[in-house]
């Protein structure tokens, strides 16, 4: 599923979901009190919540406009409410900046808060 | 199928792939944007009768309108193109940061 951003006389252009969620990926890490993801299969974590790794993103696209899920961690003691309509604004900047496209939802799952003390609890 | 013989694939993709906004070609989520040659095929470039679609793989943080432009305006000189549509597909994008590379390998 891509989507035509813009119609030129000398060709269209398309964007695949894959580049949207790698723009997103790449957007949220420059977002403060951000942390990754752990990845799930099957719904079970098979990484520890790791603030290092880039936070999940699945994307839709429909007509102009990208629908965003994301999967992301914050670092405690940012405010999970602030620091994830800070995603928010940032996601729709940069995606719009970078591809064109509007952002018509994005639903955020935070996935864990991290103590910013610099160690990490590791999954045994 | 592929229209337009004279028309040198193999020269596109090179034209292409030497731009720096460009880190690949990519054949689509199916493997649909391809030309078929004789005993071999070129992922990433498929030539119709009145259109010419190129499958890429962005360098970030250039902008999808920056690659696409850039990949339309040096395809669109090469002999044979004519007044041909070039649309362009940039199917993913390699993300540098602190000096590790992220996406798929072209």
């Amino acid at each position: 599923m891509t989507t035509t951003t813009f119609v030129e006389e000398r060709g269209q252009t398309t964007i695949s979901e894959r580049t949207v969620e790698r723009i997103a990926a790449t957007a949220l890490t420059e977002v403060g009190g951000v942390g990754g993801s752990a990845r799930r299969v099957l719904g079970v974590a098979v990484t520890g919540e790791d603030l290092g790794r880039p936070p999940h993103v699945s994307a839709q696209i429909r007509g102009e406009a990208a629908r965003l899920d994301v999967r992301l961690s914050v670092t405690y003691p940012a405010s999970v409410r602030a620091t994830t309509e800070a995603a928010r604004r940032h996601l729709v900047h940069r995606l719009g900046e970078l591809t064109g496209l509007a952002v018509s939802r994005v639903d955020i799952t935070v996935t864990a808060l991290h103590s910013d003390t610099g160690s990490r609890r590791r999954v045994q | 199928m592929t229209g337009g013989v004279e028309i040198d694939v193999d020269r596109i993709a090179a034209a292409v792939l030497a731009r720096p906004h460009v880190t690949g070609l990519h054949g689509g989520r199916f493997g649909e944007i391809a030309t078929y040659l004789p005993g071999r095929r070129v992922h990433g470039v498929r030539i119709r009768f009145d259109e010419i679609t190129v499958g890429v793989v962005g360098r970030y943080p250039a902008t999808v309108r920056e690659i696409s432009d850039d990949v339309r305006t040096v395809v669109a000189a090469l002999p044979g193109v004519g007044g041909r549509a070039v649309h362009v597909h940039v199917a993913d994008l390699i993300i540098h940061t602190h000096g590790s590379a992220e996406g798929i390998k072209p």
